[in-house]
């Protein structure tokens, strides 16, 4: 991919990001309990680990995340879905490259959903000193493996027909 | 094989590091007394024990103004200058007074009435010599009921009862006004989350630290232990109950409670138990709970009033044969838990 | 490679996620559990913590009596407690009985005196009466 190539493919990724994510939050979530979504935005992000480096991987999380939260859940989130965007990202690619032969991309947007959830309260409870989420642990783990099994079949299917046209090439 | 379980092993030592930093935060319990009767607090967050001093502190005040065991307190200023023209009060007293105007407006007084005092005094229930006035001196003070004798000039700060020997008894909605004002002590202080408990009158700040609302019970009105009937999930609602059980005394096998019938002076007896009123004000709540002194279907009509003319209000009504009534805003919250197993729950449309 | 497959690492992954939840779901029931078994009831009056008592470690049936104001008796026995005697003008506090529950509480509003038990786990987070 050449230089020119991969900016058009950043640019494309983060706006399908930011508009994957907006698209989320019209879904409603029939959980009643905080923490749980989608997590639609996994998706571009898995895309992003698979074809591109760390470092256009965190910046693609980078801008949707602050453009997310400036368009809807205001700035005070913006620490929250920051910490939980890059951390699960990280640690996503460094599965995916060292540990790719062992998890499917299923597996690993798993993991990455319920780091995302466990960032996110963890800094929540940082700022706000307060919030007891440990209660709801087992909902969030179960969900994470849930929403992560469809956002990673998502991705599957997408990765491998980008593959296949050689779109990205 | 091997590398599985190292990158699980990883896997778990980070999510049970989690659930270890979890703390359950700033929070602060208090009990105290105010108001003449018990206070609880639950505030969570920042500075949550100044904030809870300062609430009590604001109690106290608000006590001051407006007990009637206190010949310099703003209640008796204005009784002891009966049919002499206004006096000068706190401004607090007078928004106090306003509130209850607002109040009786809803039933034309017929179910809340601060000058009910005369009558009040003359059946002391609740003190040391509760007694049944005779029909004469019902016949005097029963006309000197009429909460639009209560003139409140805002302006100047000053209000007057029109005729002598009329009295104000600001007991039937002291709490409630209190927990509007302990709402707003919280609020500004950036307490998000936060129960109070003002002798009954259940203020909810915000849900729970973790979201989820607050269970509050419903007195079982006949329990001496406090035993409840049902429980009701709320958050940022204030939860009061009025209930013959409160204060009340017995005389040849006949209940009489505190709550005066300001029409006939006589002590409320409607077929209702209890009557809670769950609304965002504190200070409407306390005022409609005195539904009870209508009965059911009057009391019910109240509340729709209200409900079409203010903001969303619900409410549970208990009956003498131990049937309890709850509005439709409170048909899937409403969970009947009832040790004595004499109640049955009855959805009113 | 059909994509409907799982690999052998997502497949111990998910079990290993759902054993987590499992475990932390009965710690947290376990946890509860274990309060209930812990019944401490505290006495305060005036403002003042006068007495905390393990109620479950109480063998023979102790009394606190409050000589001074409103004299007052409070009766504590294994697993509950109780105003046995007060000399306030409605005795609310001892018509109230025992309390037996994490949550429960019985005031003496003229004394000033409260008796709660204390604890996590309670039915209500607060009645309205």
């Amino acid at each position: 991919m050449n230089k020119d190539r991969k900016k058009a493919v950043v640019i494309i990724l983060v706006c399908n990001a930011i508009l994957i994510s907006l698209l989320e939050l019209i879904v409603p979530i029939p959980v009643p309990v905080p923490g749980v979504k989608l997590g639609l935005g996994n998706i571009i992000t898995i895309i992003a680990i698979v074809f591109l480096n760390l470092k256009d991987v965190l910046i693609i999380v980078l801008l949707r995340c602050i453009v997310v939260a400036v368009l809807s859940k205001g700035l005070m989130m913006l620490l929250f879905s920051i910490s939980g965007g890059i951390l699960s990202a990280v640690i996503m690619w460094f599965l995916y490259k060292r540990f790719g032969n062992v998890f499917s991309i299923k597996g690993i947007s798993i993991i990455g959903a319920i780091t995302h959830n466990t960032a996110q309260i963890i800094v929540a409870s940082v700022i706000l000193r307060e919030t007891i989420f440990f209660y709801y642990m087992p909902v969030l783990l179960i969900a994470a493996v849930l929403t992560g099994l469809i956002t990673g079949s998502i991705s599957d299917l997408t990765i491998r027909e980008i593959t296949k046209r050689g779109i990205f090439h | 094989m091997k590398k599985i379980i190292y990158v699980l092993s990883i896997l778990i030592v980070l999510i049970l590091l989690t659930s270890c930093s979890i703390s359950t935060g700033k929070s602060y319990k208090a009990d105290g007394f105010a108001l003449g009767t018990i206070i609880t607090q639950e505030v969570y967050g920042r500075d949550a024990r100044q904030v809870s001093v300062e609430a009590m502190d604001k109690l106290k005040f608000l006590e001051d103004l407006m007990t009637i065991n206190d010949l310099d307190s703003d209640s008796s200023k204005l009784s002891m200058n009966a049919g002499k023209g206004y006096v000068e009060l706190n401004p607090e007293t007078i928004s106090v007074l306003k509130s209850a105007r607002k109040i009786s407006d809803l039933s034309d007084g017929a179910a809340f009435d601060i000058t009910v005092a005369p009558v009040v005094k003359a059946w002391g229930i609740g003190t040391d010599n509760p007694q049944i006035p005779s029909e004469e001196t019902l016949k005097k003070l029963v006309p000197l009921i009429n909460y639009q004798d209560v003139q409140i000039d805002e302006a100047s700060n000053k209000a007057s009862l029109a005729k002598p020997g009329q009295m104000i008894d600001l007991g039937g909605i002291a709490k409630g006004y209190a927990g509007d004002v302990l709402r707003e002590i919280y609020q500004k202080n950036g307490i998000k989350s936060g129960l109070i408990n003002l002798g009954g009158n259940v203020i909810a700040v915000g849900s729970k630290p973790d979201g989820s609302p607050w269970s509050i019970g419903i007195q079982n009105p006949r329990s001496e232990t406090g035993g409840i009937v049902g429980i009701i999930q709320v958050s940022d609602k204030a939860v009061v109950t009025s209930g013959d059980y409160q204060r009340y005394f017995e005389k040849d096998g006949k209940r009489y409670c505190h709550i005066i019938d300001p029409h006939t002076g006589y002590p409320a007896d409607s077929g209702l138990m209890s009557v809670t009123i769950i609304t965002s004000s504190s200070t409407d709540a306390d005022g409609l709970a005195k539904a009870f002194v209508l009965g059911l279907d009057k009391g019910m009509d109240l509340v729709k009033k209200y409900n079409q003319s203010y903001s969303p209000a619900d409410a549970i009504f208990i009956t003498t044969d131990k049937k309890i009534f709850v509005t439709p805003g409170l048909h899937d919250n409403f969970k009947l838990e009832d040790e004595s197993h004499e109640y049955t729950c009855i959805k009113k449309g | 490679m059909n994509i409907r497959v799982l690999k052998k690492g997502d497949i111990i992954l998910i079990l290993c996620i759902l054993m987590i939840a499992g475990l932390i779901f009965i710690m947290n029931n376990f946890a509860s559990a274990a309060n209930n078994n812990n019944l401490i009831a505290e006495v305060v009056r005036e403002g003042n913590l006068i007495k905390i008592i393990d109620l479950n470690k109480v063998k023979n049936p102790e009394y606190v009596i409050f000589d001074e104001g409103i004299k007052q008796v409070i009766l504590v026995e294994k697993g509950r407690i109780r105003f046995l005697e007060s000399d306030c003008r409605d005795k609310f506090c001892v018509k109230g009985g025992w309390l037996t529950k994490t949550g429960a509480k019985a005031v003496c509003i003229p004394a000033k005196t409260i008796v709660t038990i204390v604890g996590d786990q309670k039915q209500t987070d607060s009645n309205t009466f």
